[in-house]
Parts: structure tokens; C-alpha cells; sequence
């Protein structure tokens, strides 16, 4: 156990590379207390293993239609095939994977450590929500098995009303119940950094990380019920033959699709937000610096939450909206990048004379800025109305949002992955492989998704299984990328595997950094995480720049 | 601090992930809350279409609530609203400490609850099945409902129906919720389980149960009073 | 027992008093003929009685009167989420039917060119302009 620093002493907590007897991992082994657990570290780890399956299910999807468009004829799989493979590799990929990632697997087990509390607020909760995720995901399962789903994850009206042959209505319910899943962790995560902190631990000396679950937390809450009920209704509108969404009686598909991008926008920002926090986290660690502007990085997460609610329309300027609700709504886009374009800025002068260690999470959390600035950035391309008229349903969009939310959020979930995979198993994984995959995920991520951004300038339309032969090299090229990012998503599989039996010990604080969950816990941590209730007396990241760190 | 906790140390209540009885009160209020926040935006889905079609379609909107009766309406109103006040009585009963009157009064709130929901599905929603007041493809208004079938705008028509069949249908589902809680909490009230000590789950079941409430007294005039 | 707030049974029967009246004058502002002041009108007192009636009960039923800062805060927070749903989703529908003042519709091929202002939906009746027959108008409007 380390010391507890409890005083404005700054120095690398001495490394101690003993792992405890009992921890939460072995101090129990049937099935029932996996599966019943109420501890939110084994919870953590229960979804770990469901969103790793659901995101290998989805990038199947994702590998099969490639190869379709590595020809422009279409000859692997016929239209309606094709149609199903991208929609569920949307729905499984956003519904199963994004959404829960970082929250569920990486907020779960970090959110009571890095506070000092010895649980989330409501134990009982959190593993429901797991069990309505799996759920939710054996629906998911049924719905491919039984014809599956070709609506896209956007299940616009009146395609998935009114035409569409597959199971929409069990699509639907997949979403629905899902959508609670998310709703309930949102609300015990916001319970606990209200209610459960530390003695000490005052808001501005919470990690960013904490304060971007709670931005997200506030999201999944006010929105996410918003589009359970909006695709339910789309649902019962299917099953009985009238509704407010489809035209045929005098519905409108517009409000359809105002009320499905309330949520789904917001939506984006609950997967992005949370690595971003995990991101604050890694900079710091790896670059021996505060946070530059603490306070900025904190409210730019909580005003992402709030402005993000406020620009849905720019989904929907071609919708037949109001060209006037399209201006407000741009402008507003315009002012949601602000927040974003804060924290970038901030990341970078933290990096600034720091002593940056190029360890593995140092490695995706570089990737992550590069890579979400090209996404962030493209992002305004689109948000601004005239210039969206012409991209609007091009692969621009698709390289945009992967950009967003692959070189995004898959990077900063790895990053957090490798950097906090230490204190979740007590083992380290071999660097210098992990650090090489890193950079093949990098350069294949960008072989996949910038030929994108170039035949959707172009004028390449998504959601079709053959296009023009002129735009054949960049599928070309974006397909090859999708196969060395295959096996940059592989390799991971296997080093952490490998290092479960043969990785060595870590220590509690492999890394030398500063929080509660690295200075005050066993790695991998105490059933109860703390063997007394933590006080903290100081500000989050008091690293002083001076420290080095080899790894 | 330490004191407090020692205090609590025998505290049977306390889930042993909290420090003291306060904070676990406190946590639980607030997720009751947000709950409830979430539920807001559930139904504020359904308002939110409700707004957009009343002001596209008024004449259909007025045509439909002219059917709807008044008196059933208002009557279930009465009856939610008295649920209400039993509710918020056996709270203060709770908190006083007198297990009996809680449990009649739950067992008055679950009554009028039932009464609620018979009376919606006896007078209001049976007769408009009967009489072909059902949007889609068994659309047909006969019987008491005739003369709806001269209205031009019959789609528009069954769009008000099918908002009121799946509006006031997620309400009364949501006091099925609460039925389902509560009988369990009368049951655990006559053992005496529920104190001045003990009160979170009846505090925080009112706090639904008024939320319930809530919802209804805003379908009430959306649906039946459209002048 | 931690310093609940405990509420009169006096108080909870006054507000069920004022719940059934404000319940009484709710239909009477609908049903009686002399409160009928129009369709924006009659909804808007509905709306407000419903609203007494939201209020009331959270205040008193739902001790969000006497509850921490916190809670008031969050009771309060989904009516804002809700505000923005509905203000932004009419800022759609209550500016789809106005014109553009900046776009001029290009000509349309056979000479029925409109002027921008009568690109606008066709339910909007406008008056043909001096220079084109009504002929022309009703042409472009059903184009």
C-alpha cells in the first residue's frame, strides 16, 4: 500500500511491486460471484468482456461490407445484404459498444477509486444495468439471426414504418431497452460524485475524468429516454399501421427525425466526453504537468453536455426543415466546437515543456488529438448549412464521424484501457508491442478513413453496395487500411491475455501517477478498494514537471 | 466524522458502502429524482409530438376531444388527485410512526389507483373498441361514435386517437408500474417494516406515485378540454 | 431520523382543497361558453391551471419546497431539457411557411418562373404579382 499523500509534498510515490494476497479479483471464484457481484470493479469487468464481443461482432460487420466495396460492381453481397450489414454494424457498434464503453467499463471500475468511495451510490442498480445490457444484446443477437435489420441505425420514418421488411419492431425494443442500460448508469454515476466524494475532495479537486462522466452522465439521463420513446412509438406506429411519423395519415417524418437526433446528437458527446476525460488524465500522467487550465477543461465537459443539446438540427438541414430553424442551428454548431476547441488547446500546452514519456497510453492519447482535431474539424465543415448541402449522405460524413468516433473514442478508450490496465489486473503487458500496434491502429485507422474524406469530396454517396468505378482506388485503399486496423485490434486481444498468466507484477503505481486510485490502492485493488476512507488536502495532478519516468 | 459513523456503526439500515445514514438518504432521494427527471423527458417525447399535430391539425384535435366524455375524465382526475393526498398522508404517517395508518393509506392509494385504471379501460377505452374508435387499419366510428365518420379530415382524426390511446396507455402503464410496487410495500408496512428510522422507500414511491399524478393532470385538459 | 422535513396533514389537505378547485376551474374555463377567448387562449389557461396544479404538488406532495438546493435544481432541470426540445423543434415548425428573403428560385424551364416569394408552400394563398397572371401563380404553386 502507498503512502497517503496527504500534504503538498510532491514527489513519485515509492513503487512497491508486491501485489496484495486478496484482491477484488480472487477473493471469490464461483460463477454466482461473478454474476451476482454487487462490486462495481467486477461489474466493470463483466462489461469489459460483453463490449470487447459486441465490438469484435460489429467490426465483422464492418469487414464484410468493406470487401463488397473493394469492387464497384456489386458482387459479394447483394443490395438488401448490404443494406443490414451497415445498419447493424451501426446499431451494434453505437448501441453496444460506443455507448457503454468508456462509462460502463472504464467509469465503473474508476469512478468509486478515484473518488474514495467504496462503491457507486447504488450497487444493485449497476449490476441491473449490465443485465438489461445483456438483455438487450441477446435482442440484438435474435434480430440478426431472424432476418435482421436494413433501416441504417437512424431508423428514419417512413423507411422503417412503413416499407422496410426486416424486424423493426424488435430493432426497435433492442433500443428501447438498451436505452435503460445507459439511463441507470448515468443516474447512480451522477448519485455517487454527488454524494459519495472523499472527505476533501471538493469539486475543483475532482480528475477531469470524473468531471467528463458527469457531463455524460447528464446526458444519458435527459436524453436517452427521449429517443426510447421516440423509436418505441416508431415501433407501435409499424405494428398498428398509423402514427405520428409516418405521411400516409398526416404524420411528419421530420418530427421523426427532430425528436431521434435530440438524443442521437447529445448522443455523440456520450461517447466522445468520456475519453476525453480519460484522456485529461493520460496527458498529465505522461507529460509530468498539471493540467493546464484545470477549470477550463472542466466546464468546456459540462458545456459540451448543455450547448450539445442545442444543435440536433444540423442532421436534418436537407430534411425539408425550416432553413431558418438551419441557421440557428448552425450557428449554434458553430459554438458547441468552442468548448471542444478548449480542451484540445489545454492538451497541448499541458504537453508544453513536460517531460512526455512516450508509453503505450501516451502513444493513443497523441493519436486521439491529431486525429479527433481532422474530426472535429471536418465536423464544422459540416455543420455549416451551405457547405452541407453538398456533403450531406457522402462518405464525408462517414469518414467525419470515424474520425470522431473511431480515431476518437476507440483511441481514447485504448489509451484508458492500457493506461489503467496495470491497477485493474495487477499486470503490466509487454511495451514495446503494445506500443507498435499503437501506431499500426494509427496509420491503418488513417488508410481506412482519409480515402473516405476524399471520394465523399468527390461526391461518393454512402449506404450503397456499388458506385463508380473512378472512385474504386480510394476503396481500394481505405479497405487495405480496414485490414491492418483488423490486426491492430487484434494484437491487443493477445498481450493482455498473455499478460494475465506471464505479464509482470505492476505495483500499486507502475506509472508514478497522481489520484486517489493509483497513490491510495493495491493494484489490483482491495474487494473494499480502501482500508480507510481517504482525505484528500490537494488539487487534482500535482505533478511538478521535474519527475521522469521509465517504463 | 468518526463519531458520526460510530453512531451508525449498528445502524441496520445502512448499506455498508456509505459513511452515514444521512448520505445514504440523501443518495437515495437524489436518484429518485433524477429518475424521475428521466421520466420527465420520456413523456416530454410524447408532449412534444402532442404539440406539434394539435397546432398542425386544431379541427381534428377539437373533433376528437368533443368524443372524449368530460365527466370520466374528471371523475379519474378526483380519483388521482385523492390517490394523491393518501399518498402524501401515509408519508406523514410513516414519518410520525404510526405503522397502521401507513398501511391503510397505501392500501386507500392502491384502491384508487385501481379504481382509476378500471374506470379508464370499463368507460373509456372498451366502448370506443366496440365502436371502431381504433386508429389504423380497424378504423371505423360506429354506434355513440357515428357522426365522427362524416369528419373530412378522418386521418388527422386517428392521429389525435392514436396519441390518446398510446398517451393515456403509457400513463395508466406507469401506475401498473406503481401497482407492482406497491402492493409489496403494503405487505412490508403490515410487518411493520416502515418507521420514522425506515422511510426512503415510501417517501421515494410517493414521489413517483405524485409524478404520476402530475403526468395526468396535463393529459386531463390536452386530451378532454380542447376548445 | 435525519432531519426529514415532516408536513402537516393541514397542509397536504389545503392543497388537495386547492387541487380540486383549480380541477373545477379548468373545465369551467374549457366548457363554459363565456371563458371561451379563442384557441391560443383557452390552451394557455390550461396550461397555466395544469401548471398551478404541477406546482402545488411538487412543492408540497413532493417536498421540493423543503428539500436541499440539489433537489430543486434537478426537479427543475428536466422541464429545461424539455423547454429546449420544444422551443428548437418549433423554431422548425413555426418558420417552415415563411419565405426566404435572400433566395431567388431559378428559372424554371417553359418560362413559369415564380418570384421567391411565391415558392412558399402551396397552402399559402398568396396574391398573384401585377406582372404574371393568376394563371401563372397557380401554375408555379402547383409545380
Amino acid at each position: 500500500m502507498a503512502n497517503a499523500t496527504t500534504t503538498d509534498h510532491i514527489d513519485i510515490p515509492e513503487r512497491d511491486y508486491a501485489a496484495p494476497a486478496v484482491h477484488y479479483l480472487n477473493w471469490q471464484y464461483t460463477a454466482s460471484s461473478w454474476l451476482l457481484t454487487l462490486d462495481h470493479k467486477r461489474i466493470a469487468i463483466l462489461y469489459l468482456i460483453t463490449i470487447s464481443i459486441f465490438f469484435m461482432v460489429g467490426g465483422l460487420f464492418a469487414t464484410i461490407f468493406r470487401m463488397e466495396l473493394l469492387t464497384p460492381e456489386g458482387d459479394l453481397l447483394n443490395a438488401d445484404t448490404y443494406n443490414k450489414m451497415f445498419t447493424l454494424h451501426g446499431v451494434v457498434m453505437i448501441f453496444f459498444f460506443l455507448i457503454p464503453s468508456i462509462p460502463a467499463v472504464l467509469g465503473n471500475f474508476l469512478l468509486p477509486l478515484m473518488i474514495g468511495a467504496k462503491d457507486v451510490a447504488f450497487p444493485r442498480l449497476n449490476l441491473f444495468s449490465w443485465y438489461i445490457l445483456i438483455i438487450g444484446g441477446t435482442m440484438a443477437v435474435t434480430l440478426t439471426v431472424t432476418g435482421g435489420l436494413d433501416t441504417g441505425w437512424t431508423f428514419y420514418s417512413p423507411l422503417s414504418t412503413h416499407f422496410a421488411n426486416t424486424n423493426v419492431f424488435l430493432a426497435a425494443l433492442t433500443v428501447f431497452v438498451t436505452g435503460f442500460s445507459s439511463i441507470l448508469t448515468g443516474l447512480n454515476f451522477l448519485v455517487t460524485i454527488h454524494k459519495m466524494r472523499a472527505p476533501g475532495l471538493t469539486w475543483f479537486r475532482l480528475p477531469l475524468f470524473i468531471w467528463a462522466i458527469y457531463a455524460t452522465s447528464i446526458i444519458q439521463i435527459l436524453g436517452t429516454p427521449v429517443v426510447a420513446i421516440t423509436i418505441l412509438l416508431a415501433g407501435i406506429e409499424r405494428v398498428w399501421g398509423v402514427g405520428i411519423f409516418d405521411p400516409y395519415l398526416g404524420g411528419d417524418p421530420v418530427l421523426f427525425q427532430h425528436m431521434f437526433w435530440f438524443y442521437s446528437h447529445p448522443a455523440v458527446y456520450i461517447m466522445i466526453l468520456p475519453g476525453m476525460g480519460a484522456i485529461s488524465e493520460i496527458i498529465a500522467c505522461f507529460s509530468r504537468n498539471r493540467v493546464f487550465g484545470y477549470e477550463f477543461i472542466a466546464f468546456s465537459s459540462v458545456a459540451i453536455a448543455i450547448i450539445g443539446f442545442l444543435v440536433w438540427g444540423h442532421h436534418m438541414y436537407v430534411s425539408g426543415q425550416s432553413m431558418y430553424a438551419g441557421y440557428v442551428f448552425s450557428i449554434l454548431t458553430m459554438i458547441v466546437a468552442v468548448p471542444s476547441a478548449i480542451k484540445i488547446f489545454n492538451w497541448t500546452a499541458t504537453l508544453y515543456k513536460g517531460n512526455v514519456v512516450w508509453a503505450t497510453p501516451m502513444l493513443y492519447a497523441i493519436g486521439f488529438i491529431g486525429l479527433f482535431a481532422i474530426g472535429g474539424a471536418t465536423g464544422l465543415f459540416l455543420g455549416i448549412l451551405g457547405l452541407d448541402v453538398p456533403l450531406h449522405d457522402t462518405y464525408f460524413v462517414v469518414a467525419h464521424f470515424h474520425y470522431v468516433m473511431v480515431g476518437g473514442m476507440v483511441m481514447a478508450y485504448l489509451a484508458g484501457l492500457h493506461f489503467w490496465w496495470p491497477k485493474m489486473t495487477g499486470k503490466m503487458y509487454p511495451q514495446l508491442p503494445a506500443q507498435v500496434c499503437a501506431v499500426v491502429i494509427f496509420v491503418g485507422f488513417n488508410l481506412t478513413f482519409f480515402p473516405q474524406f476524399l471520394a465523399g469530396w468527390m461526391g461518393m454517396p454512402r449506404r450503397y453496395h456499388s458506385y463508380h468505378p473512378d472512385f474504386q482506388i480510394w476503396n481500394v485503399l481505405s479497405t487495405a487500411g480496414a485490414g491492418v486496423l483488423g490486426v491492430g485490434f487484434t494484437v491487443p486481444v493477445f498481450y493482455f491475455l498473455w499478460s494475465l498468466f506471464y505479464g509482470k507484477t505492476a505495483g500499486s503505481n507502475p506509472w508514478g501517477a497522481r489520484g486517489l486510485e493509483w497513490e491510495q490502492c493495491t493494484s489490483p485493488p482491495d474487494p473494499h478498494n480502501f482500508h480507510h476512507t481517504p482525505v484528500v488536502d490537494h488539487i487534482a495532478y500535482p505533478y511538478t514537471g521535474e519527475e521522469t519516468l521509465s517504463v | 466524522m468518526s463519531s458520526a459513523a460510530d453512531t451508525h456503526e449498528h445502524n441496520p439500515h445502512l448499506a455498508h458502502h456509505f459513511e452515514t445514514i444521512e448520505q445514504q438518504e440523501e443518495a437515495q432521494s437524489m436518484g429518485m429524482w433524477l429518475f424521475l427527471a428521466q421520466e420527465f423527458m420520456f413523456f416530454g417525447g410524447l408532449f412534444c409530438a402532442y404539440a406539434v399535430w394539435r397546432f398542425t391539425y386544431h379541427d381534428a384535435w377539437f373533433e376528437g376531444s368533443s368524443h372524449l366524455s368530460t365527466f370520466w375524465g374528471g371523475l379519474n382526475t378526483i380519483v388521482l388527485l385523492l390517490s394523491s393526498y393518501t399518498m402524501a398522508m401515509g408519508v406523514y404517517y410513516c414519518q410520525i410512526g404510526d405503522t397502521k395508518r401507513l398501511t391503510n393509506r397505501l392500501i386507500m392509494t392502491l384502491g384508487l389507483g385501481i379504481v382509476f385504471v378500471a374506470v379508464k379501460l370499463q368507460f373509456e377505452w372498451f366502448p370506443k373498441f366496440h365502436d371502431g374508435v381504433v386508429p389504423g387499419q380497424w378504423w371505423g366510428p360506429a354506434g355513440h361514435y357515428a357522426d365522427m365518420a362524416a369528419f373530412p379530415e378522418q386521418g388527422h382524426l386517428q392521429l389525435f386517437y392514436f396519441l390518446y390511446y398510446v398517451m393515456t396507455g403509457m400513463h395508466a402503464f406507469h401506475m401498473l408500474i406503481g401497482f407492482g410496487i406497491l402492493i409489496p410495500l403494503i405487505v412490508m408496512s403490515a410487518m411493520g417494516k416502515f418507521g420514522p428510522q425506515r422511510f426512503m422507500a415510501i417517501l421515494n414511491f410517493g414521489l413517483y406515485w405524485h409524478f404520476v399524478d402530475i403526468v395526468w393532470v396535463f393529459l386531463f385538459p390536452m386530451f378532454y378540454l380542447v376548445t | 431520523m435525519s432531519g426529514h422535513h415532516i408536513v402537516m396533514p393541514n397542509t397536504y389537505r389545503q392543497v388537495l382543497i386547492v387541487l380540486m378547485v383549480l380541477m373545477a376551474a379548468t373545465i369551467i374555463a374549457a366548457k363554459w361558453e363565456p371563458m371561451n377567448i379563442g384557441i391560443t387562449g383557452n390552451l394557455l389557461i390550461a396550461l397555466a391551471i395544469a401548471g398551478c396544479k404541477m406546482t402545488c404538488i411538487m412543492l408540497i406532495f413532493m417536498h421540493v419546497k423543503y428539500s436541499s438546493k440539489l433537489v430543486q435544481v434537478f426537479a427543475f432541470c428536466g422541464l429545461f431539457w424539455f423547454a429546449i426540445m420544444m422551443v428548437f423543434t418549433f423554431n422548425d415548425y413555426l418558420t417552415r411557411s415563411w419565405n426566404s428573403p435572400f433566395i431567388t428560385p431559378a428559372p424554371v424551364a417553359g418560362g413559369h418562373a415564380a418570384p421567391a416569394d411565391h415558392a412558399a408552400p402551396a397552402s399559402h394563398a398568396t396574391p398573384a404579382p401585377a406582372d404574371h397572371s393568376a394563371a401563372t401563380a397557380e401554375a408555379a404553386q402547383h409545380s
